[in-house]
């Protein structure tokens, strides 16, 4: 620990630190444009200027480190004088573009100009003249108002892992950019708009949109992955005109996926804002009373154990334990989460968490991935590896298809024979476990969504054992999901009953009339032709086009609602806009179509569906924290580790950018898919 | 000039290879990367040598980053960033003027005039029609004491004036070879014009 | 005339007053042209008359 004096302020700080970070801890606050604390230390904007004793010129406080003793000087009229002179400078040659500029309100430089630069310029100079590069569909160039701060070239070095960003050329010619035309391949490319202090770089879809004053803030949760990300939805009236990541270190630390970002204006379109019937083979809108009325009149007619629901991937806890005690009052045990069809024993929570949780990912030394691409199911948490690789002495093994992670990995093989392999010790890379402290493994959703999932989940708990993987203080056992309801709906055990169905048998003609909460990724074609088909969605996608009544539903921007992420971190998202024309929450509608069946659940408001909820299961009491839970005398579950097939593991997602109802909505998406899947964009049409 | 286009393949040839190999022994394992101006000069090199333009391709970038495991865009940084590298086709003669404020001092604008003058070419960067000349504005070339100074391709040619360029770059344009490079006035090394004025008695130096 | 006032008072902008290693240096050498010959900098610009554009080199 070194002593140091800001401005007469005594604070001690580890030896290391930058004078930036004890002027933070004294809290001063320093101006800067290239310091980033999640980025490697470049020192090129040369705004952070302070004054340390005995030091003859300005330091630039963010490059320096902290020597016991220091006596550091943050506003002192030397400091205001160097800082207003590279203000000035910085100003040289960045446009007076303000009103024009979508950064405007929210700019770094706007900002420190007002607080720390003069009132006029002095210059009438020509000012510097930049090319626009076009970096695909989500990031928007205006390379005049760069100040070559870097943060974009490092992020997508150090976080991103695509480093195809580079500052080209010298001098006054020094350009940020590709060098080679093209679109940037990250699936985090959007931070780099959060990042940049200027409007160098600001969002395509939202260019000219809005300013950020006018919009309106709510804290929530993002659902498009089951990372959990925690988000700020901007809206303005009814419409959400962006999103953007929110600080939680423990789940996104500061940064958003692509899709969960961009894919605001699939909220807009495709929408079901009436409630609509199937008559004579054709949808018509109708009515409340109408739909309610159908809908009751078939489930009274219907035997109960002839009734199944299925919940989708984006679905809140809420309205899942709506339809779950709606149907279990009904008498039907038919209930499943699973629409990928996956079956594997989930009575415990340890078995379908990820419980190292994504924190805990840096104090791991080695990784099994089986049968995931984190990379498009969780670019976030993917992000979080890497920072753990970059941090050194980590070795990462992939079972799979093979994948650029942007970290190394070592291709142990593409089926469930490969985890054989490690369980025998003829792999190679069984060695690095063995020799591994703290090794973790990651069980993708889609491994378990086959037919032998049950011994596939066996045989990854198998390995975790034999690996030193389960202890007192380290859980190595982890389930990736890419829904973002999947954990919830498992907590609240929205499974097959006893002597229940699972997803496939009701699709095969298990059930008469099969009511899908927000279900689209399943098979709308294996459902058989006489079942009975209720939709309750947001959106017109593949279900909706199935469904012989469809009732319209909120999307996640437009309810409260709790969602946990794949590590069991329970989290709530609030209501930012109201759903669009006669949609309405989902457990509104479920809690009056009870009423209207006769059966009605016992909650009148959303507060007391929430209490009764952390009441009835007492792991969603706590939301926002998590307790890890230990990996020692965890019983295996139920799965014959040796029943796995040969087939080898097959990707969960064909892109990136398309895996829901609202992406697949989105136009922005759509861009995305033709400028990185350009095969795909073709046979789309 | 057909060597305009990118080049649609890039290989180090048998001569390069052997001087990639050197290049890369020089620094220890792991740090190969800083091999990499070596390499760049040796593609450009290359490519003087079989193309007769010394320039160093997207290509043969992108080959460099792959030989040494880095990202291209922190070669293209690097070839960017150096005015040695050219990053597009010059001609068989790069003409490079110091105008730098000795040289400039010195009379360096009179060497640009009489290369605009031999070659046709109207400003810095361009090329001559004949492709045998381009013409780039270099920063201090580090030959004050014998400004000014016109580097072409490798050699400083010292000493200019009007004349001496004029005459220069003719004999070039009529096919001869480089002459010797150094200065055009017989000076010695960079020894005052007028003579040697120090260790005139050929003292040895103190042991 | 106002732009000699300006170039000095930005070397006092840089000089001691950024991280720039070679800040001091570039800025001395205009503060010294300035403190020894500002009348004759003055009188040349004054007699300066622009018979034909800048050339490029002295820009």
């Amino acid at each position: 620990m070194a002593k140091v004096t800001v401005d007469g302020i005594e604070v001690e700080i580890a030896n290391g630190s930058s004078v930036l970070q004890a002027a933070e801890a004294a809290g001063k606050e320093i101006p800067r444009f290239c310091y980033h604390e999640r980025l490697s230390v470049a020192g090129n904007c040369r705004m952070c200027l302070v004054e340390i004793e005995k030091v003859p010129k300005p330091v630039a406080s963010c490059g320096q480190p902290v020597a016991d003793g220091m006596v550091i000087f943050t506003d002192t009229e030397n400091v205001r004088k160097s800082r207003r002179g590279v203000m000035e400078f910085l100003l040289i040659n960045h446009p007076l573009d303000c009103p024009i500029c979508d950064q405007g309100g929210e700019c770094d430089l706007q900002d420190e100009a007002v607080s720390y630069g003069r009132d006029t310029s002095r210059y009438e100079e020509g000012k510097r003249a930049a090319a626009q590069p076009d970096w695909g569909p989500l990031v928007k160039t205006t390379m005049t108002r760069c100040i070559h701060c870097t943060r974009c070239i490092r992020f997508s070095t150090e976080i991103a892992g695509v480093p195809e960003l580079g500052a080209t050329m010298r001098g006054e010619n020094m350009q940020v950019g590709t060098y080679v035309d093209k679109a940037l391949s990250s699936e985090l490319s959007g931070n780099l708009i959060d990042l940049c202090p200027v409007g160098a770089l600001t969002s395509k879809p939202y260019a000219y949109t809005a300013r950020s004053w006018e919009l309106r803030k709510t804290d929530s949760v993002d659902v498009l992955d089951a990372v959990g990300a925690n988000i700020r939805i901007d809206a303005r009236g009814a419409e959400v005109l962006r999103i953007l990541p929110r600080l939680n270190d423990d789940v996104n630390e500061e940064w958003l996926g692509d899709k969960s970002r961009f894919s605001v204006d699939g909220l807009k379109r495709r929408r079901l804002d009436r409630p609509w019937l199937r008559e004579n083979g054709k949808l018509r809108a109708a009515s409340w009373e109408e739909v309610f009325a159908g809908v009751t009149n078939k489930i009274k007619a219907s035997k109960p154990e002839r009734l199944g629901a299925i919940a989708g991937d984006l679905v809140d806890v809420e309205s899942m334990l709506a339809l779950k005690e709606m149907f279990t009052s009904l008498g039907s045990p038919n209930l499943d989460c699973r629409q990928d069809g996956a079956v594997f024993d989930a009575s415990q929570r340890g078995f379908y968490l990820f419980n190292t949780t994504i924190a805990g990912i840096e104090e791991a030394d080695a990784l099994v991935i089986i049968g995931s691409n984190p990379r498009h199911e969780a670019p976030v948490l993917n992000a979080r590896i890497r920072k753990r690789w970059l941090a050194g002495h980590f070795e990462a093994g992939l079972i799979g298809v093979p994948h650029d992670l942007t970290y190394p990995t070592t291709h142990i093989g593409s089926g469930p024979d490969a985890i054989t392999a490690l369980l025998d010790g003829t792999h190679p890379f069984a060695e690095v476990l063995k020799a591994a402290k703290k090794p973790m493994l990651i069980l993708g959703a889609g491994a378990l969504a086959r037919p032998d999932g049950a011994a596939i989940h066996a045989a990854a708990w198998k390995l975790a054992a034999q690996f030193n993987m389960l202890n007192d203080d380290w859980h190595g056992f982890n389930v990736l999901h890419h829904a973002a309801a999947r954990t919830g709906a498992l907590d609240i055990g929205f499974l097959p009953g006893p002597g229940g169905k699972p997803t496939a048998q009701m699709l095969a003609g298990g059930v008469d009339i099969l009511w899908l909460l927000g279900a689209d990724a399943l098979d709308t074609q294996a459902i058989g032709a006489d079942t009975f088909v209720i939709y309750q969605g947001h959106h017109g996608d593949a279900a909706a086009a199935r469904a012989d009544v469809i009732l319209p539903g909120a999307a996640y921007t437009e309810k409260d609602g709790t969602y946990v992420n794949t590590e069991g971190r329970v989290q709530q998202g609030f209501l930012a806009v109201k759903p669009p024309g006669d949609a309405r929450e989902d457990w509104r509608i479920l809690r009056a179509i009870s009423a209207y069946m006769g059966h009605a659940l016992r909650y009148d408001t959303f507060q007391e569906l929430r209490a009764h909820l952390a009441q009835t299961y007492p792991a969603f009491a706590l939301t926002g924290e998590l307790r890890r839970l230990a990996g020692a005398n965890l019983a295996a579950p139920a799965g014959d580790p040796a029943a796995v097939s040969a087939a080898p593991f097959e990707p969960v997602f064909d892109n990136y950018y398309q895996t829901d109802p609202i992406s697949r909505a989105s136009p922005t998406m759509a861009a995305c898919v033709e400028a990185h899947y350009p095969n795909l964009a073709e046979a789309a049409q | 000039m057909n060597a305009n286009i990118e080049p649609t393949d890039f290989v180090f040839d048998a001569a390069a290879e052997a001087a990639v190999a050197k290049a890369i022994a020089r620094y220890p394992a792991g740090k190969q990367a800083s091999a990499v101006m070596a390499l760049l000069d040796i593609a450009q090199r290359q490519m003087e040598r079989l193309t007769g333009t010394a320039w160093v391709p997207r290509l043969a970038m992108d080959v460099v980053a792959q030989r040494l495991g880095i990202a291209p865009a922190r070669v293209y940084e690097i070839a960017t960033f150096y005015t040695m590298y050219n990053t597009k086709p010059v001609g068989k003669y790069h003409l490079q003027v110091c105008t730098t404020t000795p040289c400039w001092l010195r009379g360096s604008d009179e060497v640009v005039s009489s290369c605009k003058k031999v070659t046709g070419i109207e400003g810095f960067g361009q090329t001559s029609a004949d492709g045998l000349f381009t013409m780039t504005e270099v920063e201090c070339l580090g030959g004050c004491v014998n400004a000014p100074i016109l580097q072409i391709n490798d050699d400083y040619y010292e000493d200019l004036d009007a004349a001496r360029t004029e005459a220069l770059l003719n004999e070039l344009k009529s096919g001869a070879p480089l002459p010797p490079a150094g200065s055009s006035i017989g000076r010695q090394a960079s020894a005052p014009v007028t003579n040697q004025t120090a260790l005139l008695n050929n003292t040895k130096p103190v042991e | 005339m106002t732009d000699i006032a300006l170039m000095e008072q930005v070397t006092t902008q840089v000089a001691g007053h950024t991280i720039c290693a070679f800040g001091d240096a570039a800025a001395w050498p205009i503060q010294g042209l300035m403190r020894a010959f500002r009348p004759l900098v003055e009188q040349r610009a004054t007699d300066y008359k622009p018979a034909q554009p800048l050339a490029q080199a002295a820009e």
